[in-house]
């Protein structure tokens, strides 16, 4: 409300909306959609993205401000444990902590992404 | 000094002596600046009060932010508010993370009487004082109102 209210358009939000929390999926948990509109009546400018796409985030913040006079809000749509397939989207590993097994398939998914990004 | 000065007519006095010294010194208020006696501080200085509404938590944060940037800050609400509502910002937008904020919760203890317990503050020097890396002054006078401003942090 205050940003809106001293129109701080060089002001930045990010949801990571990754949809889960500890007990299972935001949305069944406790609702939080419509999530753009309500952050829309407090006053920010809200663009949707991608957040596990880094191009994607690059040209949303290169668009800041979206709308002159208003604070904005990325709503960065996100996979939670992304790049690592036993992990991703899994509400259990909002606090997991991998055994010694899981620690090393975690890794090598990570370290043959990475270097396949090289 | 007058003797029989109250401790917020001393602290408002002070502030505004210590503001026109130093031009990055702001005071963040939640729909406080009356009961801070802070409107004279606001007509005086305009430019360096800010105000946040009535959102004590959002008032911490907002100072906290303040102090990263380099600002020289006082955030200034009533005490029942300020350290009941707020208390994780202060633990963690202040404390943890190292801000030097000077927090001012005025109207302490059973101030406001007859507006009755939510507006009473009994518990704030037992919740702060589970806090590391925070020093509370309690001032008894107006004395030790200018002198716990000026030491602010």
């Amino acid at each position: 409300m205050m940003a809106a209210h001293y129109r701080l358009d060089n002001l930045v939000a990010i949801v990571d909306r990754n949809g889960l929390q500890i007990t299972g999926a935001t949305e069944d948990v406790c609702q939080l959609a419509p999530l753009d509109e309500k952050c829309e009546a407090f006053g920010f400018a809200v663009q949707r993205c991608d957040g596990n796409d880094l191009g994607t985030l690059v040209r949303a913040f290169e668009a800041v401000p979206f709308r002159p006079g208003k604070p904005s809000l990325v709503l960065a749509k996100t996979r939670k444990g992304r790049g690592v397939s036993f992990m991703e989207n899994v509400a259990r590993w909002h606090h997991g902590v991998p055994n010694d097994d899981e620690f090393s398939r975690a890794m090598a998914e990570l370290e043959a992404a990475e270097a396949a990004m090289a | 000094m007058e003797l029989a000065k109250a401790n917020l007519e001393a602290f408002a006095a002070t502030l505004l002596e210590l503001a026109r010294q130093d031009s990055d010194l702001l005071v963040v208020t939640s729909d406080s600046r009356g009961s801070a006696n802070l409107a004279p501080f606001a007509k005086a200085a305009p430019g360096q009060i800010v105000e946040v509404g009535i959102a004590e938590q959002n008032l911490v944060g907002v100072a906290a932010g303040l102090a990263a940037a380099g600002k020289n800050v006082f955030a200034v609400s009533p005490a029942c508010f300020l350290t009941a509502r707020s208390l994780e910002q202060i633990k963690n937008d202040l404390c943890y993370s190292d801000r030097p904020v000077t927090a001012v919760g005025i109207s302490a203890g059973v101030s406001y009487g007859a507006l009755g317990t939510t507006h009473h503050s009994l518990h704030d020097y037992a919740a702060l004082r589970a806090i590391h890396n925070i020093t509370l002054v309690a001032p008894a006078d107006n004395f030790e109102t200018r002198e716990g401003v000026q030491c602010r942090c």
